[in-house]
């Protein structure tokens, strides 16, 4: 349903559907629906969103790791996140708001 | 290093960096008040509203009237400068997905452009009119301690006493700021109702902006949801009240079509650009720190305000603003010296699924 929509409601489907995802799991998820999210400068802005849906309460950490291999960025900190009850009643309020594609 | 000390390290940085954006936040808005107060002494626009006085009969009307002219080109300029910004920024595919959605998110920033638009700034301009600078600046000054309760009781936010202790701090020290030009204003026995009237909407207005455009902030990108809010208040002013303007008899498209000078033009570029970013940091702020924060180091813009226009106009500062500007630094640093896990998380979140 929000495919192709504002990438903070495509993210929060994704938890709802996917369960539990680390950070650049999501990005790759994204960067296929998404052109410009590919980019080493895009896969960043999907980090950033997720650290603003953190922020707003509608993912929270579940995991982190350490960045050994270089998955996103050598050294950086990995983080596994979940939809939250707050998260999940934002999706709901947004469902009932997009206007369904024909 | 271990993992929870690095996850607490992260957590930090992203807390620093939305103070930071705060704090540009009020390096901008500061320094857009040197192009603000250069911008209504330059020609042709000296000219425009001696001719607006001429026809209207009255410096208050015409001064209204131009407050309008320039507050629409000042949208204007801005959605130039963030456009530019986007575009540097590669994020105009998800301005067009975010236009897409007016119910679910652009609803919110049209009516967060016609808080800080119509009302907040009309508001500060009727303040500044019908009493003066001063108790302009001290009226908006008020909308962190809106834009904190408001924020808590509608987006359920958390506001810490401490950082609510922080904030009325700060609100007072930039008070204190404009206190001598306040009440030399008070007392000059020209003291309109209207002038109070226009200081409570700016208050009001900068403060709901905060919080509903925060409702929208929650599900959009801040680069794209700042350019969508100044779209909306660019069609208020160009749509809506220049045509009434220019109904009324005030030649306002024969005015923008005499907007030739190099150096006005350059001023009015500034103007826009300072706006903009103020409004871009001020925006990613909310995120990360929260409305209430967000507001109140952005309110830090008073001081910033004389500061600058003390730097580039000469304008001396007194001992009132050495002592604003000491209670702004002690506010700060209350709300800094809140642990950063206290915000982790800006609301309750209930269970992890």
């Amino acid at each position: 349903m929000m495919e192709g929509r504002p990438l903070k409601f495509r993210l929060l489907e994704i938890f709802s559907e996917k369960g539990h995802l680390w950070n650049y799991d999501v990005m790759n998820i994204i960067a296929e629906e998404y052109r410009e999210k590919r980019s080493k400068f895009g896969r960043q802005t999907v980090n950033w969103d997720l650290i603003e849906l953190a922020a707003s309460g509608f993912i929270k950490e579940t995991n982190a790791k350490i960045d050994e291999e270089g998955v996103y960025r050598k050294g950086a900190l990995l983080l596994e996140y979940g939809i939250t009850a707050t998260g999940r009643d934002e999706l709901t309020r947004l469902e009932s708001l997009v206007v369904p594609r024909s | 290093m271990d993992i929870n000390l690095k996850r607490k390290e992260d957590n930090k940085q992203r807390i620093l960096l939305g103070y930071t954006m705060a704090i540009f936040c009020a390096v901008f808005w500061g320094l857009w008040y040197v192009p603000g107060d250069m911008v209504w002494y330059l020609e042709p626009f000296v000219t425009m509203q001696n001719e607006m006085t001429a026809f209207s009969g009255s410096e208050t009307t015409s001064f209204m009237v131009f407050a309008v002219f320039i507050t629409g080109l000042n949208a204007l300029l801005v959605v130039v400068a963030l456009s530019v910004w986007n575009l540097w920024m590669g994020k105009f595919g998800e301005m067009k997905r975010t236009l897409c959605e007016m119910k679910a998110c652009n609803k919110y920033y049209f009516l967060a452009s016609i808080c800080g638009g119509p009302v907040a700034i009309l508001g500060s301009f009727l303040a500044m009119g019908f009493i003066g600078g001063a108790f302009a600046a001290v009226a908006a000054l008020v909308y962190p301690v809106i834009g904190s309760l408001v924020s808590r009781s509608w987006l359920g936010q958390k506001i810490s006493q401490r950082a609510m202790m922080g904030i009325i701090i700060i609100v007072i020290g930039g008070m204190t700021s404009y206190a001598g030009g306040l009440i030399d204003e008070l007392s000059s026995g020209d003291v309109q109702i209207w002038g109070f009237v226009g200081g409570i909407m700016a208050a009001v207005g900068w403060g709901l902006e905060g919080c509903v455009a925060g409702k929208a902030l929650d599900v959009s990108e801040p680069d794209v949801g700042i350019q969508v809010r100044f779209m909306f208040e660019t069609l208020i002013w160009w749509v809506i009240a220049f045509p009434i303007l220019a109904l009324a008899g005030y030649p306002i498209y024969e005015y923008l079509g005499k907007i030739t000078d190099p150096t006005l033009i350059v001023v009015l570029l500034m103007l826009g650009f300072t706006f903009g970013f103020c409004y871009v940091t001020w925006y990613k702020s909310f995120p990360l720190i929260g409305v209430g924060r967000g507001q109140a180091i952005g309110s830090l813009y008073a001081l910033m305000a004389v500061i600058f226009i003390f730097l580039f106009v000469g304008s001396a500062p007194g001992w009132l603003l050495l002592a604003g500007a000491a209670l702004c630094i002690i506010g700060g640093l209350v709300m800094a010296s809140e642990g950063t896990d206290a915000i982790s998380s800006l609301r309750d979140t209930g269970a992890v699924e």
